[in-house]
């Protein structure tokens, strides 16, 4: 029998732009770690730690296997590490590997640590072009917002989205991440500010697109009897899984992810979820633009198919909504590289647990969602489904 | 471990030297993964998971493992990729199965791609002190090295010796990438690169790609008739910076294989191990591996060597593949010895059988990238049933 696993604690370092980043990697590091460890407190300390997922992808930090150098994660102690790079998912790959490891009995207690990636490059678009395929893609250019551009272009024209549809989404993200302290961000940019702000790559706008953040968050994640010992409000992860598209690209139709929404169904299956706009109280979605956050509600289920804006008009996804989403202000203002995966999954497990800051707690969430995207024009999907007893 | 979990087939394609392979990475992934599925009548839908195990600098392209995953069999499925070591991902794949997320998880590896090697390898060193030396991998692997000649009483001739051996066992192993009969003498003439290393005593690169499958028991018992079981397996670190002063202590390698031995049940290793493949990017290393898997006292790797212990025909065979002096794929050299070792114990090992062999144990690492701390290592022990 597979044992339970529960998120005990969280870690993170404020977050400021790449280009203003003056701390150095293992010093990111040390801070965020430490931040984790205070968090939980009752004595635990890294020596506790007994292994270290290290989410990254290497050329964004300018460098192979960034992990190697940073004295932070009990190397001291012989700590085992593991590098995972899967893309923009590789928080949502590390933190499942290791609620598999803990699970498994492998190990009873680790942490998983989102790196301070993008901050670290020179042009992160050029790295990431040399994801794409090299005979086809490569050539064109393609970079992080053309991706974007294909899903929110076939999106718009199969179920007519408006500007201010995207717009009105984006300025959800916005008003929160101006109370949100870990937020990168912090405007609160309004609807009309959104649309009056320069066309990047048609049909995204300026403030529709997340910021190249630098900032590192990690968790700390327990077998049963440890979490309970360590926690009085461990947030329990009920189910996890990833899900792999094509390397090549040229069949979709970028009108929605239906990968995301076979992944989802089969999580909702494992863990009894039939109606998940009743049944889940809090999501954190990836929404690296804006509008990203209108096709996971799809896929996800929370909506018919395109009737996304409406749930943000009436507010179902807002505070005080049936499920509040991205209260967290997103990725879309905080985007720190791989930490905005781990963070997806640290912010929904700090709603669980009652201590969010800045009046952005959700009130009684109990069930939760975090979901991570990455890899070439989006071909890996995690899903985790989370709950506080 | 509570549950049981095996290797129940593999797959590997010749290794080559770079450019001599014809294959792009996905290519050489998918006939790999192909041939591992269908040795055991398998058809990818029977996939639960897939880990494949390499660096994006080594595959000169970032988020590599999305050219990958989908060539080993993850369309549709779920997938990872670890940077760490071949055995890192089968700690992934068997957490995969033990969680019971996954009954038949691929693991797979593989090099086409033609890098600056030198650059790659000073890449992941720190920014301030390291790097802007133009410290890479051979550079420290001379470290080691000389550190080690100074500690204890091996000497250039030991090193010498032991890259022979490994060539002629690389010699009669038709999927190594190094097939030449260099002598002791051989080894001792080619040019001084890294001081105390020669040019023959330091692995080059070769190109190929290697799978493994891991199924749970149920699983396991229904696929073949000599599963290969996984009875220990652990992976350890050691830090960066602090390491300067114990430079060939390789204290991340001894706290592997002592949490690997204790989980195996292993007390006096030398005597119930069958054989081991090493991890020897430079030939020197075998010996100080041995001492750290404490298959002898520490300071008397080399006398295993000079005793002829760890010879083909010796009590403790070592690095019979030919080691990585004769196959060096940097991502998938760790696979591609989890595989022979496979190979061995289910006497698949052409003209290198060794019948009585039935507990084995690999070693795999990221020393291949640079040796002289900040590096991860992992023992695994693999068994076969009497």
């Amino acid at each position: 029998m597979p044992r339970k696993v529960g998120m005990i604690g969280v870690g993170n370092t404020t977050y400021t732009s790449g280009k203003r980043e003056t701390r150095e990697r293992a010093e990111l590091g040390r801070s965020c770690v430490k931040s984790a460890l205070d968090f939980v407190g009752r004595g635990l300390t890294l020596a506790d730690i007994e292994a270290v997922y290290f989410a990254s992808v290497d050329a964004f930090e300018g460098v192979q296997r960034p992990d190697r150098s940073m004295d932070c994660f009990g190397q001291f102690w012989g700590t085992p590490g593991f590098m995972v790079n899967t893309g923009g998912t590789a928080g949502g790959s590390a933190i499942k590997d290791a609620y598999h490891a803990v699970a498994g009995g492998l190990y009873d207690l680790v942490l998983v640590y989102g790196s301070s990636t993008t901050g670290a490059t020179v042009e992160a678009q050029q790295i990431l072009n040399s994801a794409t395929p090299a005979l086809i893609e490569k050539p064109f250019g393609a970079g992080a917002v053309h991706i974007g551009a294909y899903y929110l272009t076939g999106y718009q024209d199969k179920y007519g989205i408006s500007a201010e549809d995207y717009a009105l989404v984006a300025a959800k993200s916005h008003k929160h991440a101006a109370n949100n302290p870990y937020a990168h961000v912090r405007k609160g940019y309004s609807v009309e500010e959104i649309l009056a702000s320069p066309m990047i790559c048609y049909p995204i706008h300026l403030y529709e697109i997340c910021p190249v953040s630098a900032g590192a968050a990690c968790l700390i994640m327990a077998c049963e009897d440890k979490a309970k010992e360590l926690s009085d409000t461990p947030v329990w992860i009920k189910a996890m899984g990833s899900i792999t598209n094509s390397y090549l690209v040229g069949y979709r139709d970028f009108k929605g992810f239906p990968l995301l929404k076979i992944l989802a169904q089969k999580l909702y299956q494992q863990t009894g979820i039939e109606n998940p706009l009743e049944d889940i109280d809090y999501a954190e979605l990836f929404n690296p633009f804006a509008g990203f956050e209108y096709l996971e509600y799809d896929a996800l289920g929370f909506c018919a198919e395109g009737k996304g804006p409406r749930l943000v008009r009436d507010g179902v996804t807002d505070l005080g909504g049936k499920l509040p989403v991205n209260l967290s202000g997103s990725t879309l203002c905080t985007n720190s590289g791989i930490s905005a995966s781990v963070t997806r999954h640290s912010e929904t497990c700090l709603q669980l647990m009652g201590r969010i800051e800045g009046g952005r707690q959700v009130k009684n969430a109990r069930v939760g969602l975090a979901h991570s995207w990455g890899g070439n024009m989006g071909q890996f999907h995690t899903v985790a489904i989370l709950a506080r007893d | 471990m509570e549950q049981k979990v095996a290797i129940v087939s593999y797959g590997l394609l010749n290794y080559r030297g770079p450019n001599e392979i014809g294959l792009w990475n996905d290519e050489a992934t998918f006939l790999a993964a192909r041939e591992a599925l269908a040795r055991v009548g398998l058809k990818r839908d029977d996939i639960d998971a897939v880990v494949i195990g390499t660096m994006d600098g080594l595959d000169g392209i970032t988020i590599s493992n999305g050219l990958l995953v989908p060539a080993a069999g993850a369309y549709k499925k779920d997938s990872i990729r670890i940077e760490n070591s071949g055995i890192h991902c089968l700690i992934s794949g068997l957490a995969d199965i033990l969680s019971g997320a996954a009954e038949i998880v691929m693991v797979g590896s593989s090099d086409t791609i033609e890098m600056d090697f030198d650059y790659v390898t000073n890449s992941n060193q720190d920014a301030f002190f390291r790097g802007p030396l133009g410290f890479n991998a051979w550079q420290s692997y001379g470290l080691l090295a000389m550190d080690y000649l100074r500690k204890t009483e091996a000497t250039e001739v030991d090193f010498a010796r032991v890259a022979a051996k490994n060539y002629q066992c690389g010699r009669r192993n038709r999927f190594a990438h190094v097939q030449k009969d260099y002598s002791e003498e051989d080894v001792l003439a080619s040019p001084l690169v890294s001081w105390p290393l020669r040019r023959l005593e330091i692995s080059g690169l070769s190109n190929g790609a290697g799978t493994l499958i891991l199924a749970s028991e149920r699983r396991a018992r229904e696929l073949t008739a000599s599963p290969v079981w996984i009875t220990g397996i652990a992976a350890a670190s050691n830090s960066y910076l602090g390491s300067w002063p114990e430079l060939s202590g390789l204290k991340a390698l001894k706290n592997a294989a002592t949490k690997a031995y204790q989980m195996a049940g292993i007390k006096s290793p030398r005597a119930e191990l069958d054989f081991m493949e090493i991890f020897n990017p430079f030939a020197p290393f075998e010996l100080m591996a041995c001492e750290a898997l404490a298959v002898c006292p520490q300071g008397e790797g080399f006398q295993l060597l000079r005793d002829g212990v760890i010879y083909p025909e010796g009590d403790l065979p070592v690095n019979l593949s030919g080691g990585s002096l004769c196959t060096n794929g940097p991502n998938s050299s760790g696979i591609f010895r989890i595989i022979h070792a496979v190979k061995l114990l289910k006497q698949e090992a052409e003209e290198m059988s060794l019948p009585k062999a039935r507990r084995g144990l690999v070693h795999d690492g990221d020393i291949g990238i640079g040796a002289v701390g900040g590096d991860f290592q992992a023992v695994m022990i693999l068994e076969k049933e009497a």
